[in-house]
């Protein structure tokens, strides 16, 4: 599904990313696992073209980035790649202007030119799989931080994407909305799913705990040291 | 307290000083050059240092002064205490000195040719006709003639407030005036000229010009005898001003008094007389009402200049003695009635006119405003993007045109785009070129509004477009700019509120709207109180309603937009 090789990052003479390279399968969930400040929301953000990376190749069903490509060439690349790709950020950045209904038919409706009602139908029915349906009409900034983060959810999902990136899922979450969260995930499963976190999410499925330069999704762990 | 009985040791000890050294500077220099000065001045002096040494502190308690202070800053006292006591005395010999009595003529000097106005040739002399008849009457009278320059517009009210005892300013006695003030008995007998551009062939009388726009003097006989003839008209300050306009194309026709048309027109080879002069008036000097004494000085000094021929030996040099004047200083000598008799027109003031005037002139404040928002706010949108994500030209660009609007007055501008831009052959009448100057001035404010709007809106937001596969200017338009504007809409409505207020200025460039409504029927009128609680009702009436709506809108926004900023970290 995401073949990852040898990527590396760095901002000035900072190197974040030492060259990582790891493969995740279709409809598996992968946990990046580091201390605060390792690089997981780097990698995370290389892998949806929000960070230019600077070594290595990301490929994603056909569209591959890599380091020394024309500036025109890598955008187009990093737009086809986005398509592909969902994100969650750790602070959901809905759009506040517009309902939690608004919010996810957005993006359907103004890039892939769906009809707005066919749009809507499916906006109504992801809803009602991550249990939000009744606060369709509601505006973002009267909905919890897990609220919130299940209609974010739903957004990255309305585009169909092949990969679902979630930065810092369990951040805002207590132990039970954890295990709520495990359960939308697995059932969110056509999706490979890729989550940084500080800690691995309970139970979770595919390969485990990460760690620097994993051959092929298994990784070892390596906590503390910016580095994977 | 303590400051005070510092300062009074500082005195002491600087007289004490002083007088053990037998350095009176004061005293002494002031003996040597004026011996007989009194004890009193001697006071003020002594004032005047402990005034300076209190003005200049030099330390504390009685240390201030050193006994070795140097020589020159003791000269340097001298000298100031010396200029001081020649200014005192100076003062007291000029306000005894008023051997003769003064005749204070209050007129606009302002494109008052031929009347009175500046000498190209010294800009610090006045000439003019009338300023030699004044001389003239003044010595007629036994009186020195002190010039008072000011305002056509508000002679009357300056007469009132005692600025100057009379107006002599080509002032036709009218009934509205004649409420207010006195006039003397006429002076010279005027007719009107109407001018048009020399390619005109469509205007040869008034009566053509029922459906065009004609340019006068306010408050004057012939603005309001068009008013009479409900002929569309616009008032200048001065002539100058209105036949520029002519020449501009701005306004289809001049009329004017024949001295000023005679001196301002007659000779431009682009414009032409459209038909023998016409109508009738006299110019009169006006007084305040129950100055009798002087009406009577007045009356008599005016026919002594007529019965002597000085006025019109003055006449004849201004090129302005004409069949006119033959006849009229034939029945003064006579002391028979004029053959022709002398029109006088009426200003049509009243309340109700006036309400509808000023109603007309509220309609075109809003459309005035109304229009310059809507340049601004359009033409601010770019400048703010290109200011704040431009390319470096751009930016340079942005940030010029930004400072350059608003570093200047507004008033500048639309005296600039109004008068200068004609130079390069781009004349836009009045109400668009308020509209179009107003329009760039706010822009730049807008600018900035818009600006900080769209920079206070989190990086995330672009982010989440971006990874939801939008592109820069789908993001923009869908997401940025609606939450922007939200940011913006309070310190815009807050600027259209200035901007509705700053149309005001536009009376520079003689645009009616609520100000010159105000100026022009006030002065017509003399109702400046009434007319003003009015005018300020008018504004009020408008913008009140208009920050109402603002408000709503704002409350309708704002109701969805409480974005809860969660801290998302503390239950980690």
């Amino acid at each position: 599904m995401i073949q990852v090789n040898n990527l590396r990052k760095s901002f000035g003479s900072r190197e974040i990313l030492k060259g990582i390279s790891f493969e995740v399968a279709p409809q598996t969930i992968l946990g990046v696992i580091g201390a605060s400040g390792s690089g997981k929301t780097t990698l995370l953000r290389c892998l949806n073209g929000l960070e230019t990376i600077s070594g290595g190749t990301v490929s994603c069903q056909g569209v591959q980035l890599q380091a020394n490509l024309s500036a025109t060439e890598y955008k187009r690349r990093v737009r086809a790649l986005r398509l592909k790709v969902g994100t969650v950020f750790q602070h959901f950045y809905l759009f506040p202007h517009l309902s939690v209904l608004g919010n996810i038919i957005e993006a359907p409706v103004h890039v892939l030119r769906s009809a707005k009602k066919t749009a809507e139908a499916e906006a109504y029915e992801l809803l009602e799989s991550v249990g939000l349906k009744q606060a369709a009409r509601q505006y973002p900034g009267t909905l919890s931080g897990g609220e919130q983060q299940r209609v974010a959810i739903a957004r990255a999902l309305a585009m169909h994407p092949a990969l679902l990136l979630l930065d810092e899922p369990t951040s805002a979450l207590d132990p039970r909305r954890i295990a709520s969260l495990r359960g939308l995930l697995r059932g969110a499963l056509p999706y490979t799913v890729s989550l940084s976190s500080k800690e691995p999410l309970p139970r979770q499925r595919g390969p485990a705990p990460c760690g620097q330069a994993a051959p092929t999704g298994r990784c070892q762990r390596q906590a503390g040291r910016r580095a994977f | 307290m303590e400051g005070l009985t510092n300062a009074l040791n500082v005195h002491d000890a600087f007289l004490s000083v002083k007088r053990n050294r037998c350095l009176l500077p004061l005293t002494d220099s002031l003996q040597s050059t004026e011996p007989p000065i009194s004890s009193k001045y001697f006071r003020i002096g002594t004032i005047y240092v402990y005034l300076w040494r209190l003005l200049i502190p030099r330390g504390h308690g009685s240390h201030a002064f050193e006994p070795n202070r140097s020589t020159m800053e003791r000269q340097l006292t001298g000298i100031y205490l010396k200029a001081f006591c020649i200014l005192i005395l100076l003062s007291l010999i000029s306000s005894n000195v008023v051997a003769q009595k003064t005749l204070r003529w209050g007129a606009d000097p302002s494109g008052g040719a031929p009347y009175v106005y500046t000498d190209p040739a010294n800009p610090d002399r006045y000439i003019g006709y009338e300023k030699e008849m004044v001389d003239a009457l003044a010595a007629a009278m036994g009186r020195q003639p002190e010039f008072v320059p000011s305002d056509w517009e508000t002679l009357v009210s300056a007469l009132q407030r005692q600025s100057f005892d009379v107006i002599v300013n080509g002032l036709e006695p009218t009934g509205d005036r004649a409420q207010q003030i006195a006039f003397s008995n006429p002076y010279y007998v005027f007719q009107l000229q109407l001018t048009v551009r020399r390619d005109d062939d469509r205007i040869h009388s008034l009566d053509d010009c029922k459906k065009r726009i004609v340019g006068t003097l306010g408050n004057t006989a012939a603005s309001r005898l068009l008013e009479q003839q409900n002929i569309p008209y616009k008032s200048y300050q001065d002539p100058v001003g209105a036949y520029r306009d002519l020449e501009l194309k701005r306004i289809d026709a001049v009329v004017m008094d024949v001295p000023a048309e005679a001196f301002y027109a007659r000779d431009n080879p682009r414009l032409k007389q459209a038909g023998p002069p016409f109508s009738r008036g006299v110019y009169v000097i006006g007084l305040r009402k129950g100055d009798v004494a002087l009406k009577a000085e007045v009356d008599k000094a005016i026919e002594s200049i007529i019965v002597d021929g000085s006025l019109e030996r003055i006449l004849t040099k201004w090129k302005l003695w004409n069949e006119a004047q033959v006849e009229f200083h034939a029945s003064v000598k006579t002391k028979t009635p004029p053959g022709v008799p002398f029109e006088m027109t009426n200003s049509s003031f009243n309340w109700l006119e006036a309400l509808r005037r000023l109603s007309k002139a509220a309609a075109i404040t809003v459309l005035l405003a109304l229009g310059s928002m809507v340049i601004a706010v359009v033409l601010g949108l770019p400048l703010a993007v290109g200011q704040w994500n431009g390319p470096r030209w751009l930016r340079v660009f942005c940030t010029i045109y930004v400072e350059f609007f608003r570093g200047t007055p507004v008033l500048v501008q639309l005296l600039f785009l109004y008068f200068g831009l004609p130079v390069i052959g781009i004349a836009m009448p009045g109400w668009l070129t308020a509209l179009v100057g107003l329009g760039l001035n706010y822009a730049a404010y807008e600018s900035q509004v818009y600006r900080a709007a769209l920079e206070a809106i989190p990086n995330g937001q672009w982010e989440a477009s971006y990874s939801l596969g939008m592109s820069p200017l789908l993001a923009f338009r869908r997401v940025i700019l609606p939450q922007a504007f939200r940011i913006a809409l309070p310190p815009m409505t807050n600027d259209f509120v200035s901007l509705f207020k700053d149309t005001s200025v536009a009376f520079a460039i003689s645009v009616w709207e609520l100000a010159t409504a105000y100026r022009e029927l006030a002065n017509a009128s003399g109702q400046f109180l009434l007319l003003g609680v009015t005018v300020s009702l008018f504004y009020l009436a408008m913008s009140l309603p208009m920050s109402q709506v603002a408000r709503m809108l704002e409350e309708r926004l704002s109701r969805r937009a409480t974005e809860r900023i969660e801290d998302v970290e503390v239950m980690a």
